[in-house]
């Protein structure tokens, strides 16, 4: 697996107990495993905890590390997943209801939206709503392409499913999304995307 | 020739350049001739094109402090290490060898039910020829029936025909 040479010093690093290199491992990669874990859990205290919980399995296994199978962050991302799926199981997600997002402020006209910091939070909780309607799986898909950037190989390897599995619940959470932003128009989008620029 | 259906099935893996080269092909061609999966097509790129701007921004701000980590880290045991993989091969064995017991365990059992439940061995027939007087004769076969278990017995019957002469 191709990574960046300094991933695998720092590695290295680790292996021989260096702390600088535990620190400059973390500030690579602790941004996007805390951002999966959001994305995920939607609770910035879970996150937190599932994001220190997966640092530490993986700093103590990290032995086990074979970057012959795959990429650190793969490698990571998996570990972060599967925190996340027990903490699933563990505090069972209440699952949104699809009126809530429906009947959410966002989808005021663009002119009536203020550029306020008080705007940019509802849009960033409809969208959070939009997310936690999707079952966990699609939502795992959704993150993993659109948040972290990953191809749908990679998907299928973090999430642990054949390649064509992940293509299809790619598009079945762009169905259900659609579906869902459907009765607020494409402006709901609109205002999304103004409102994060 | 791509149907309707099968440029919507690949319209997702499209926009996102997941497609081989002769099959973004395919799909280009029939994208430019059918006005109604160009339409859809649009919708998903659309969408596509506003969650890679909105989805990464979830969670951009809040990873703990690495010295929250460290601490943890340091505050349960050691590190784990590779000599530790040496104990697997061991606990393999531990385990075919509790398989084996448990295997094992109910045949002894059985085995000793077998012999118990095991029918008792009949007495070899007597194969003697009788040639004494009927009262003689009479005698001999009640001495021989009293000598043997009930379940021998019908072996026993033919000697009275068999051999005596009057």
């Amino acid at each position: 697996m191709t990574q960046p040479p300094e991933t695998d010093a720092l590695i290295a690093g680790c292996l021989k107990g260096d702390e600088a290199s535990f620190a400059a491992l973390y500030d690579r990669f602790a941004p996007s495993i805390y951002r999966l874990c959001y994305s995920l859990l939607m609770n910035h205290q879970d996150a937190e905890d599932v994001t220190q919980e997966a640092f530490v399995y993986a700093f103590r296994n990290l032995w086990r590390y074979d970057a012959a199978r795959s990429a650190f962050k793969t490698w990571l991302y998996t570990i972060a997943l599967s925190r996340c799926r027990n903490a699933y199981r563990r505090w069972h997600l209440p699952q949104l209801n699809v009126l809530q997002l429906l009947t959410a402020d966002i989808a005021a006209p663009r002119s009536e939206m203020p550029e306020s910091s008080l705007a940019r939070a509802d849009v960033k909780a409809a969208l959070e709503q939009a997310l936690s309607a999707l079952s966990p799986c699609l939502r795992e898909a959704v993150t993993l392409r659109y948040g972290l950037g990953l191809t749908y190989r990679e998907i299928a390897e973090v999430v642990g499913c054949p390649q064509k599995t992940a293509e299809s619940r790619i598009r079945l959470a762009h169905e259900r999304l659609r579906k869902l932003l459907q009765p607020a128009g494409q402006s709901l989008l609109d205002e999304w995307v103004k409102v994060f620029d | 020739m791509t149907s309707c259906h099968d440029c919507r099935s690949s319209l997702i893996a499209y926009v996102h350049h997941e497609l081989s080269a002769d099959r973004r092909r395919e799909i280009a061609r029939h994208l430019d001739r059918c006005p109604e999966c160009y339409a859809a097509y649009v919708e998903e790129r659309d969408l596509a094109q506003d969650l890679i701007q909105i989805v990464p921004r979830l969670g951009e701000a809040g990873a703990p402090q690495f010295e929250q980590v460290w601490r943890a880290l340091q505050s349960q045991p050691a590190l784990d290490s590779p000599a530790g993989e040496v104990l697997y091969p061991a606990r393999y064995g531990l385990a075919a060898l509790l398989l084996i017991l448990a295997l094992l365990f109910p045949w002894s059992l059985s085995r000793g039910e077998i012999m118990l439940a095991a029918p008792p061995t009949q007495p070899s027939p007597v194969t003697q020829t009788i040639t004494a007087t009927p009262s003689v004769a009479r005698a001999t076969v009640m001495a021989v029936a009293l000598h043997q278990t009930p379940k021998a017995a019908p072996h026993s019957v033919p000697l009275l025909s068999a051999t005596s002469t009057p």
